[in-house]
């Protein structure tokens, strides 16, 4: 018969038979425990993880969040630019530094807000949210101001608009690739 | 005339398609009525016997029933609907017109599927409300509480989900507002408190399957409003009903 067990341990068992590791053994039954429970929790963590990557789509298709916007004397001074609005949901707006834009997206609940000539408001038609030429909020319930989103030139001398990178902070929104000087 | 009929079903229950149907003989005694019940794959997971004060329609108004009736007319009108209707941008829209101007019956299994759709939104809540303030989630019924919680959360799900389908400005919107706020959920959202997350994947592209509403949402939408939701409903409403029966019948007048 082949014994079972520790060389050590053999002289304090030595009459009785190896019968029950779980009493003999402290250190192989926690081994053992340690072992079943690790190898349960990560496959099930595995296996969780794996689940919720799968819902998440790898490819996305749709127009590209990046596109060219003509080229910089096409945008008056002072005057906010409508002409995206439609196709991509920007603002482009003149000043007589430089050029920036805004996502036309109400930062309430998501909604589409209109410019407003006259009052020089972008004004939301949902809930009455309104912003100035800043993109700050002057009236309205929306807690943030929009959203302003990287401008740079193309190698043609085009404007491009990248709506994947946006800004709302005051200080940073102004500056490096959220405004272009002209 | 009584002597025929006894004879008649005398002669039907000896029937071998009777009998491969049905285990039992005709129900007139109290065998062969516990019996259906007992054999009868949907019977059975009624209460073997309902005591008279169930069957008082102001201690129950048989908001549960009328429920299950609402989600059965949900089904049927759906399946309907789904044999006209393609989830896609390009045809989503125009397959709910082409369902109200075009095909027969159309306009009105949409309304049906619709108003039963807000019935049982109501019957639902009122249900809860019921077993509310008769008492009835109090112990041995704790759990089948629980699961009709579950129930009334697949039955909002499925409003939600089903919002978006028709594909016009005001589904558009709505479920736009509606799943903006995942995006303030609290670590999982990508603008909420203690967000870790991007846009990119954080709850909101995950219920979208897109950073806006999108193909990808209409799809994931109407595979959860058609498919998922409904089988997991079936799933939890056989267990509810089934519990109901367990737990000793429905509860009786304090």
């Amino acid at each position: 018969m082949t014994k079972i067990g520790i060389p050590h341990m053999e002289t304090d068992n030595k009459n009785k038979p190896i019968t029950d590791i779980q009493e003999g053994y402290p250190r192989r039954r926690f081994l053992l425990i340690v072992g079943w429970v690790g190898f349960f929790f990560f496959s099930l963590l595995a296996g969780l993880l794996t689940i919720v990557d799968f819902f998440k789509p790898k490819v996305l298709f749709g127009p590209s969040s990046k596109f060219k916007a003509g080229y910089p004397d096409e945008y008056p001074a002072g005057k906010v630019s409508t002409r995206w609005m439609k196709d991509k949901g920007v603002w482009v707006i003149r000043t007589d530094h430089g050029i920036y834009a805004f996502l036309a997206i109400c930062r309430h609940l998501g909604c589409i807000p209109t410019w407003v000539e006259e009052e020089r408001l972008f004004k939301c038609p949902c809930h009455g949210s309104n912003y100035n030429l800043e993109g700050d909020v002057v009236g309205g319930p929306a807690p943030s101001p929009l959203f302003r989103v990287a401008i740079s030139y193309a190698p043609d001398g085009q404007l491009v608009i990248d709506k994947s990178v946006k800004e709302d902070r005051v200080g940073v929104r102004e500056k490096g690739q959220f405004f272009l000087p002209v | 005339m009584i002597k025929g009929l006894k004879r008649f079903t005398e002669w039907l229950v000896h029937t071998q398609i009777w009998s491969s149907i049905f285990r039992q003989g005709w129900p007139d005694t109290e065998r062969n009525r516990i019996l259906t019940i007992l054999n009868t794959c949907l019977f059975h997971l009624h209460p073997l016997k309902v005591r008279t004060h169930g069957l008082k329609v102001k201690y129950t108004f048989c908001l549960g029933g009328v429920s299950l009736f609402l989600f059965i007319v949900e089904t049927i009108t759906g399946v309907l609907l789904m044999f006209y209707y393609r989830p896609t941008v390009e045809y989503a829209y125009q397959d709910m017109k082409d369902l109200e101007f075009a095909v027969t019956f159309g306009l009105f299994l949409r309304n049906m599927h619709r108003w039963a759709a807000h019935g049982m939104v109501l019957t639902v809540i009122l249900h809860m409300c019921r077993v509310f303030y008769t008492g009835s989630y109090k112990p041995p019924r704790e759990y089948n509480w629980c699961i009709g919680v579950s129930l009334l959360v697949l039955t909002l799900l499925l409003s939600f989900t089903g919002y978006l389908l028709p594909w016009d400005q005001l589904a558009f919107w709505a479920v736009t507002v509606g799943t903006n706020m995942a995006k303030a959920t609290p670590l999982m959202g990508a603008e909420g408190p203690f967000h870790i997350l991007s846009e990119m994947s954080d709850m909101c592209f995950y219920l979208r399957g897109s950073v806006d509403i999108s193909e990808n949402t209409l799809l994931r939408f109407y595979v959860l409003h058609c498919i998922a939701l409904p089988l997991a409903a079936v799933g939890l409403m056989g267990i509810h009903f089934w519990r109901v029966r367990k737990d000793g019948g429905i509860s009786g007048p304090l």
